[in-house]
Order: C-alpha cells, then sequence, then structure tokens
C-alpha cells in the first residue's frame, strides 16, 4: 500500500472545507460584490465648513446619505454656490463624502444619483437689487423625473427661496438633501427607528416654545378678516351718515314730503 | 333709500371679511392632533405616543399634514420627517412595506425617543460629546 497516497484524497478535503469556511466568512468592505460607499471617516476639521452648514454639520449629512445610499444603490447629495457680492464660492456634499460631488456613472452608484443643485446671490448692501436663491434637482435615476422629485422636495421640506436666505438657510439645506432619498421612487430607506429612552441623554431637552398652532395656521387669514370688517362697518356708517344727512338737507329745503305720522289723527287717513 | 357706491362697497368688504373670519375661525378648537386622528388609521401605541397608518407615501402625508398645520419647525432625515407644533410632535415614516407610519407625541417624550434624529434641532444637544448645538424655533442658527 502506497502511504503517499492516503493524504491526497484527505487533503483535497480539507482544501474544499477551507475553502468552504472562507466563503461563507465576511468578505472585507473593499472586496464585496455589491457596490458601497463605504468611506473613510471624515473629521468635522478636514471636511471643513461649506457655504451654509457647518463642518460638524456637513460630516453628518454625509453619514446619513451614505447609509440610505447602502439601501438604494442611489447616490444623493447637494451643489451649494454662493455669490457673496461678487465673490463665488462653493460646496458639496453627497453619499460619497463631504465635498464629494454625486457623479453620473459612478459604480457606487449603481441605480444613479440625485444632486440638489443650490444658488444663493447675496448682494452689497449697497446695492438696489434684493438677495436672490434657487435650487433644483439633476438626477439620472430612471423611473422618476427631476421635476417629480423636485415636487416631492416641496412637498417634504416647504423648501422656498426664501428659506435659503433666511435665518435658518442651514437647516433648510439640509433638510432639503436629506430629504432626497425620501423623494425618490423606488428608492428603499431604513425608517427611523425611536429609541424607548425615557429621557434625552445627558440632560438634554426640548427648548423653545413655538407660537399657537391656530394663529401660525389662521392668524393672518383672521387679522385680514377682521381689518376688512373694520374697514366694511365705516363704509356702511360713512354711508348711512351721508344718506341721513341729504335726507335731512331734503326735508328742510322741502324738496322731499313730509311723512305724515301715522299715529296723528289724520281725518284723511280714516 | 337708493344705495350708493360707499354703501355697496361696505356690503361687499364687510360680505368678505365675514367669510374670512368664519373660515379663520371655524378650525378654533381643532389640533394638528384631531386632523391625525380624524384622517388616518389608528393603529395602536408605542412607548406612550398614538401611532397611525397611511397608504400614501411620505411627501404626500407630510404634504397633507402641513397643508392643514403649518408646523413650528420640522427636520427631515432620509428615514422621516419630523414636525414640531406648540403641544404636539409628529414624526412620519416612510414604511418599509410600503405607505406611511405617522406618529403623534408629546413633545418632550419625542424629543427623547427620536433623539438621535432631531437632537440639537430643536433643543439642547450633547450627543456627540461637542456640546450645545441649537436651540428651539426662534433660536437662530
Amino acid at each position: 500500500m502506497n502511504r503517499a497516497a492516503h493524504p491526497r484524497p484527505a487533503l483535497a478535503i480539507l482544501l474544499l472545507l477551507a475553502l468552504a469556511a472562507v466563503a461563507m466568512l465576511p468578505l472585507p468592505a473593499g472586496a464585496q460584490t455589491t457596490p458601497t460607499t463605504a468611506q473613510p471617516e471624515v473629521t468635522a476639521a478636514q471636511a471643513g465648513a461649506g457655504v451654509l452648514l457647518s463642518a460638524e454639520d456637513r460630516v453628518e449629512l454625509a453619514q446619513a446619505l451614505a447609509e440610505a445610499t447602502e439601501e438604494s444603490e442611489i447616490c444623493f447629495g447637494y451643489l451649494a454656490r454662493l455669490n457673496d457680492a461678487g465673490a463665488v464660492r462653493q460646496d458639496a456634499v453627497s453619499s460619497l463624502g463631504p465635498n464629494q460631488r454625486v457623479t453620473t456613472n459612478d459604480p457606487r452608484c449603481p441605480k444613479g444619483g440625485v444632486e440638489l443643485q443650490v444658488d444663493v446671490e447675496y448682494t452689497c448692501g449697497s446695492c438696489e437689487s434684493d438677495d436672490r436663491a434657487s435650487w433644483g434637482v439633476v438626477s439620472n435615476v430612471g423611473g422618476v423625473s427631476s421635476s417629480t422629485i423636485r415636487q416631492r422636495l416641496e412637498a417634504l421640506t416647504g423648501l422656498g427661496k426664501g428659506d435659503l436666505l433666511g435665518d435658518k438657510d442651514d437647516q433648510a439645506l439640509r433638510n432639503a438633501t436629506a430629504a432626497l432619498p425620501l423623494a425618490v421612487s423606488g428608492a428603499t430607506v431604513e425608517p427611523a427607528e425611536p429609541s424607548n429612552a425615557a429621557a434625552a441623554p445627558n440632560g438634554d431637552r426640548v427648548t423653545g416654545s413655538p407660537g399657537s398652532d391656530w394663529v401660525r395656521e389662521n392668524g393672518l387669514m383672521t387679522g385680514i378678516g377682521a381689518l376688512l370688517l373694520l374697514v366694511g362697518l365705516g363704509l356702511l356708517v360713512a354711508w348711512w351718515i351721508s344718506t341721513a344727512g341729504k335726507r335731512r338737507i331734503a326735508r328742510l329745503r322741502g324738496d322731499e314730503p313730509h311723512r305724515p305720522d301715522s299715529s296723528s289723527n289724520d281725518p284723511a287717513s280714516s | 333709500m337708493k344705495l350708493s357706491c360707499t354703501g355697496l362697497l361696505g356690503i361687499l368688504v364687510t360680505v368678505v371679511a365675514a367669510i374670512l373670519l368664519i373660515g379663520g375661525l371655524s378650525s378654533c378648537g381643532s389640533s394638528v392632533k384631531g386632523y391625525v386622528k380624524d384622517h388616518y388609521d389608528r393603529v395602536g401605541t408605542r412607548n406612550g405616543a398614538e401611532l397611525y397608518r397611511s397608504k400614501d407615501r411620505v411627501d404626500q402625508v407630510v404634504k397633507d399634514i402641513t397643508g392643514r398645520w403649518k408646523p413650528a419647525d420640522r427636520i427631515t432625515d432620509p428615514g422621516g420627517v419630523f414636525l414640531r407644533y406648540r403641544d404636539t410632535f409628529v414624526a412620519v415614516r416612510p414604511r418599509t412595506a410600503g405607505g406611511t407610519d405617522i406618529e403623534v407625541d408629546d413633545p418632550d417624550r419625542a424629543y427623547a425617543h427620536w433623539y438621535p434624529f432631531i437632537g440639537g434641532w430643536f433643543g439642547t444637544y450633547s450627543g456627540r460629546g461637542e456640546g450645545f448645538r441649537g436651540g428651539g424655533p426662534g433660536s437662530g442658527k
């Protein structure tokens, strides 16, 4: 019996088992067949501040978008251009990281990309023209048009041009960009899950007190209504005074026949 | 008695004012909580919050709610939209199976439940150990 022949089947079995075990192990991120947006950790200092967003918010937004891209295989991001009285700056944040734009035909975005493009123009203090802002959506994702995404973004965020010029312009840009995954049909996103915590950590708490919901919703209409009511009643009183005055003058002049008092004893009426 | 232009205008303006006042005052006593209760299917409670459900997309539900009751503030996340009102907090989230979940809660309790998403935008935030990051409505950037 040739002893050297025995180890061959055993070695072959061991090799097969080893290969099977390796195949069952999770692949390293870089070797995964599914496209991923796995990116090196970028600190706020490395990311830097954007034209509207702080460095911390840019990093946080990029992470949230990257998670949405892992679910949907669609890349999301924004490009913000700011013209500050002639000095032009721009910045971008996307699923691919801070300072990275959504690019077409990127293997990391197999189902395409959606980019929110924001233009803000601050005019100089002495200029007559007002500050301006505009925004649009560019998408190459199949099954949904850029205009549909824009309409859905408006519904989700209430974004108007004025929002990009106000005190909360950073929140408006962040909200609109973070809403992109929700605005794309077929983009499977992981729903936000609440925690069971009874209180926020470290004593954090909700602050500020929003005004009355009713006043916010109906205050303007009711205020205008009340104002118009005063004007309308004023006009009616003016008309009544004017008419009564004319009748009195006419009566004094004798133009208008005096109406007999019905309570008086007029022989003709009896 | 002849009706002059002033009289006609007075009547017209008063009628318009009455329509506006009736429209505005008719919603007295109602709230966003009542709107959600009246328009969506209640499916239960979770951690004290009322849960409702809709077959519509998130954007449609948000449009319907905010179209009737304008929020004081809102935060959007890829996983949902969070609306803040005076005494109510509304979280609108997509359902994996389609449709939308709507959660109506008390603002303080909701701040604890949704802290990773709204922390720093509707209140104080120390989640990342970087200190305070915001305020509430009217607190500015």
